[in-house]
């Protein structure tokens, strides 16, 4: 590949340029501006914003706007009896669903990746329930979480096991959404098989000439190479998990009795069915500063377990 | 390194050059499209006489403005109706050379957001529809613009109007749209299944009082270990279910003021608590009434009402429609909803709608000719004949207009349309305050903590009626 | 020994077509429903049990949702939005992606968290004062909205996405390059670019499949237009609302039509995951 440069030829000629120095120095950030351009323009703003209105009683149809200081904090904290329901709501879904979602995405990824037969029509299959559009999903799914009729349950009579309220039982409704989240990820199971590409195949060679076992190779080769791949998808996970609300919003519509009642959901309430954006964004800010605190942790925790070649 | 690795590399830009420059062809395309067809813009400011109040002379009576006014109307009449809406559209400009309408047909989902910000836009459309919740809080804030004027203007007679229906309009002494369709007509009904009583050799009877309901909700309900197999009746399991109980053993939820937050009076304890009771002791709990009435939406044929599995409903106004689609030959029966027979001051009642019922909204942002072009519309589909009033006969739903709903084509269809009449003119508008969607919602958590057993059910009401009065504590000392 | 191992990977193999059958007769359950109920009338998909191949088979819903829905049209809109978001994913988005992976300035690590936290302020309290800025710069009701910031970049996801792979190519490659006197842009186009199509890939689809949902957006900033709608918002409006009665087998007709581009594209794009780039040697 290197041979293919054009200035190859010339490397012996390649001459060092001290004058660039400053160039060096900047032009990472040429790179950067495009982005940096519309983060100025249309995202500094907005954000700014949530957080100048977290302090305020907004509500965005034109009754006039006071500041009110940390009532809308104290508010979430100390009054609001949905916000800690919507918390530890959200935490749950967080606790399993990003772990699950990680390790089931990577193990299929890894299995999809193996040299057999038909894996062109496997990865199709694995990756055709994401291209579904979310809201055509979820009538799929909520017939097949009916209690009478879902097959779901049809399937658990067959096994002889007792039926579950998937979507009436405040205890179900979670494992329910959760359910339904781990049939659509295909999308970190693309990402894991891109990066499953970057791990060179001598060095699983390398350690089956050590007698390694296939155990051994995942754990020694192949997950540390994949530690990008899967810190991509950690973080993305989280941040994602933190505002699910499209599933609830759409099939519980937060219920049976707030089981699905997501830190999202309650926002959304607040900003658009009651008019509070002023409330809705103190909200919005806690999340923002848990969301940030934690991806990073995560980040600093990287430099520990994540290579990069 | 060899060179078979560095071809596809070659390949693939010369690849993503050709679809980079597709890309950038199509976006140019798409970003000079708007401006080749623009936005359709209102009218030159005419230099109005009356720039303040809505004008007073009819405006057909002036000569049409050189460019016409277009009227952007945001609404959720969507799928067969839209059609319906188009041929009004074509009667009214036809009948206001100079007015264009523009049917903009929203999704139903996120109506919210798309609503608000609409509505936020420094050109919003011209007439949006909107819930009674909203238009009440859009009013308060003094987002939109009162009609009350214009209906002077026109000499526009209100009293074509269900009292009820009209009444749910007015905020503060100012009326802010006119009703269609009806929020009442329905809620002071139940419906029974003739089919049922007759398959089980009973005589067909329909329950005037809670004792009455329960017996035969007991008598003609099936349980087995899934759940609900037939259901003689569900009370409900939500707010609206409540209230609509509730003004059946004469409670409400505000004082007339507005200022005191009711539902957990006597009446209202007394309410939940039965409700409570059936739920569990008739229908195995709240659990099995959804899991009964679960599935692809309430509107469809799968429902247990359309399938001999329901013997008494209590449905919402579209239920006449759907019952022609699903099960015309359907045997069956209406009367008042049940009261409390044990409250000496309870009766039969029906709410007009509390929070959803449509009206159509004018924002404040536009010209007075514009606005007063936005009223006529308003007017042609709510008070005109050839407009609401058509709009409702067409799908077979009873109108807010009294003489409307006497076309013989109605009593064709339904056989015990008189009894929709009579509801009609029975129910109340029950006064809310712009804080309603949250006080609604505390009420909707009060009584879902006694359903799941969490709270008694005098617990439940007493604890949502403290934190609802806080809210409504805290608009008024806003307001003062 | 080689006939042993032959046999351990014939039984492995065959573990892993076992698995992976199972698991996509899960996946393809769900599929087969909406194709199943984009096929029937709304009386049978009433009936229960359900008809997996409904009778008689209702192939006039395809031709009745053309009818209800300008798919013409609507595809046209929803293929601006796809292909500027498309562009601005592999072109712009690589490009900053490449800055924040393999160069240096000052302030690059917080420009990096900057951009994450984009990404972990909800859309909510956003969506008012974004509103609010494209009203005054007047897109309201054009594509505007959706095509400059996507063609700018605006998109954390595949910035951090191309970041981590563009990370994971050896410095080595661009030090030497460096030292023929290859520009930074030269290295990005020559060098990171070609090795990182398994990631390029992924971002297409990805990219493409945003573009091809995208709801909420095109809603809200285009809410006065109906003839600039995408096939998305064509989709939501079938779904009824308001007492009306869903059109859910036109609903489901016109999600198995929107499946087919986004799968078609999936299947074509993937030889690029299985392909890969082999670094070989390049370490030793």
């Amino acid at each position: 590949m290197i041979g293919r440069m054009p200035v190859a030829g010339r490397a012996a000629a390649a001459r060092p340029r001290p004058s660039r120095g400053w160039l060096r120095r900047w032009v990472g950030l040429a790179f950067v501006a495009p982005w940096l351009l519309a983060f100025v323009a249309f995202d500094a703003i907005p954000i700014f914003s949530g957080f100048y209105h977290s302090f305020t009683d907004w509500s965005i149809t034109g009754s006039p706007t006071r500041f009110v200081g940390l009532a809308n904090y104290r508010e979430a904290f100390t009054r609001d009896p949905l916000f800690w329901k919507a918390v530890t709501n959200t935490l749950y879904y967080i606790g399993f669903s990003v772990p699950i979602g990680i390790v089931t995405a990577f193990s299929v990824a890894l299995l999809l990746n193996r040299r057999i037969r038909g894996t062109t029509l496997y990865r199709t299959i694995y990756y055709l329930p994401s291209v579904v559009p979310t809201v055509a999903a979820t009538i799929v799914w909520t017939f097949i979480f009916e209690t009478r009729r879902g097959i779901l349950n049809w399937v658990l009579e067959f096994l002889h096991l007792p039926i579950v309220r998937w979507l009436s039982d405040p205890a179900w409704a979670k494992p329910a959404l959760i359910i339904m989240s781990l049939w659509g990820m295909g999308s970190s199971m693309v990402i894991y098989l891109a990066g499953l590409q970057g791990v060179p195949q001598e060095l699983y060679e390398a350690a089956e000439i050590d007698g390694a076992s296939g155990w051994q190779r995942l754990v020694g080769v192949t997950v540390p190479l994949m530690t990008p791949t899967i810190f991509f998808n950690l973080m993305m996970g989280l941040i994602n998990a933190f505002q699910v609300f499209n599933s609830a919003f759409i099939m519980t519509g937060g219920g049976p009795f707030n089981a699905t009642l997501f830190y999202m959901l309650h926002l959304y309430n607040h900003a658009f069915r009651y008019f509070r954006m002023g409330y809705a964004a103190a909200l919005a800010v806690v999340l923002f500063v848990v969301v940030l605190t934690l991806t990073a942790i995560v980040n600093r925790t990287s430099d520990r377990w994540v290579y990069y070649s | 390194m060899s060179s078979t690795v560095a071809e596809p590399g070659r390949v693939s830009r010369r690849r993503l050059l050709k679809l980079a420059s597709m890309g950038v062809m199509c976006s140019l395309v798409a970003c000079a499209a708007p401006s080749v067809t623009p936005v359709p813009t209102k009218g030159p400011t005419q230099p109005s006489q009356a720039q303040e109040a809505p004008s007073a002379t009819p405006v057909s009576a002036t000569p049409a403005p050189k460019e016409a006014i277009t009227i952007r109307f945001w609404n959720v009449w969507g799928a067969a109706r839209e059609e319906l809406m188009n041929q009004i559209i074509a009667r009214f400009e036809e009948q206001n050379p100079g007015i264009k309408v523009q049917n903009l047909v929203q999704p139903f989902e996120r109506r919210e957001e798309n609503l608000l910000t609409a509505l936020a836009s420094s050109d919003p459309p011209e007439v949006l529809m909107a819930t009674r919740a909203e238009l009440l809080k859009f009013a308060d804030d003094g987002l939109i613009v009162p009609v009350t004027e214009y209906v002077k203007a026109y000499n526009l007679d209100l009293g074509r109007f269900y009292d009820s229906e009209i009444g749910n309009m007015w905020w503060k002494g100012e009326l802010y749209s006119m009703p269609m369709p009806t929020g009442g007509g329905i809620t002071c009904l139940t419906l029974i299944n003739q089919d049922m009583f007759n398959a089980a050799g009973k005589t067909p009877v329909i329950p005037k009082t809670w004792s009455e309901l329960w017996e035969v909700a007991k008598e003609f309900t099936e349980l087995d270990p899934k759940g609900i197999v037939k259901i003689g009746a569900t009370v409900g399991t939500g707010a609206s279910d409540f209230l609509a109980w509730l003004y059946c053993n004469n409670g409400s939820v505000y004082s007339e003021d507005l200022r005191q937050v009711t539902f957990a009076s006597e009446e209202g304890i007394q309410t939940l608590d039965w409700m409570v009771r059936f739920t569990n002791e008739i229908n195995g709990g709240v659990q099995n009434v959804t899991d009964f009435f679960a599935g692809p939406g309430e509107a469809t044929e799968a429902q247990p009402w359309y399938n001999d599995k329901q013997l008494i409903n209590f449905p919402n106004v579209s239920i006449f429609f759907h019952m022609k689609t699903y099960k015309p030959d359907m045997k069956w029966d209406m009367g008042p909803r049940p009261f409390n027979g044990a409250n000496p001051n309870a009766k039969s009642q029906g709410l007009a709608g509390e929070a959803f019922a449509w009206s159509y909204v004018i924002p404040k942002v536009l010209k007075p000719e514009v606005r007063d072009a936005a009223f006529k519309w308003v007017r042609k589909i709510t008070y005109d004949e050839d407009g609401g009033c058509w709009f409702m006969q067409q799908q077979g739903r009873p109108s807010p207009l009294k003489a409307c709903n006497e076309a013989q084509l109605y009593y064709d269809a339904n056989v015990h349309w008189d009894k929709v009449l009579e509801a009609l003119k029975t129910d109340v508008s029950v006064q809310i305050m712009p804080e309603h969607a949250r006080v609604r919602d505390i009420l909707n958590q009060g009584v879902q903590s006694a359903m799941f057993g969490e709270k008694t059910p005098a617990q439940a009401l007493q604890d949502a009626a403290r934190e609802a009065q806080a809210v409504v504590d805290e608009y008024w000392s806003k307001r003062s | 020994m080689a006939v042993r191992s032959h046999r351990a990977r014939l039984f492995s193999d065959g573990a892993t077509h076992l698995v992976l059958v199972a698991g996509s007769v899960i996946m393809l359950v769900p599929l087969a429903w909406t194709v199943s109920t984009s096929l029937k009338t709304l009386q049978q998909i009433a009936i229960w049990p359900p008809q997996w191949i409904p009778r008689p088979v209702m192939w006039s819903n395809y031709v009745e949702v053309f009818r209800r829905v300008p798919v013409a049209l609507y595809l046209r809109n929803t293929m601006v939005i796809v292909s500027t978001n498309v562009l601005g994913s592999v072109v712009t988005c690589a490009l900053v992606a490449y800055g924040f992976a393999r160069t240096q300035f000052p302030g690059r690590d917080a420009l990096f968290m900057l951009l994450l936290s984009t990404l972990m302020m909800p859309y909510v309290v956003r969506l008012i004062p974004l509103f609010v800025i494209y009203n005054q710069i007047g897109w309201i009701n054009t594509f505007l909205p959706l095509v400059v910031p996507a063609l700018l970049g605006r998109n954390p996801f595949y910035i951090f996405l191309l970041r981590q792979f563009f990370k994971g190519i050896p410095e080595e490659l661009s030090d030497a390059a460096r030292i023929d006197g290859c520009s930074e842009l030269g290295i990005w186009w020559r060098i990171v670019m070609p090795l990182s199509k398994p990631a390029l890939a992924a971002v297409t689809i990805f990219a493409f499949q945003a573009g091809w949902d995208d709801f909420l957006r095109p809603l809200v900033y285009m809410a006065g237009r109906t003839d600039l709608r995408p096939l998305s918002v064509g989709l939501y409006l079938l779904r009824g609302g308001a007492g009306q009665i869903p059109d859910t087998h036109y609903m489901m007709a016109l999600t198995t039509l929107m499946i087919i581009p986004v799968l078609a594209l999936f299947a074509a794009g993937q030889r690029y995951f299985i392909q890969g780039v082999t670094l070989t040697g390049l370490k030793g």
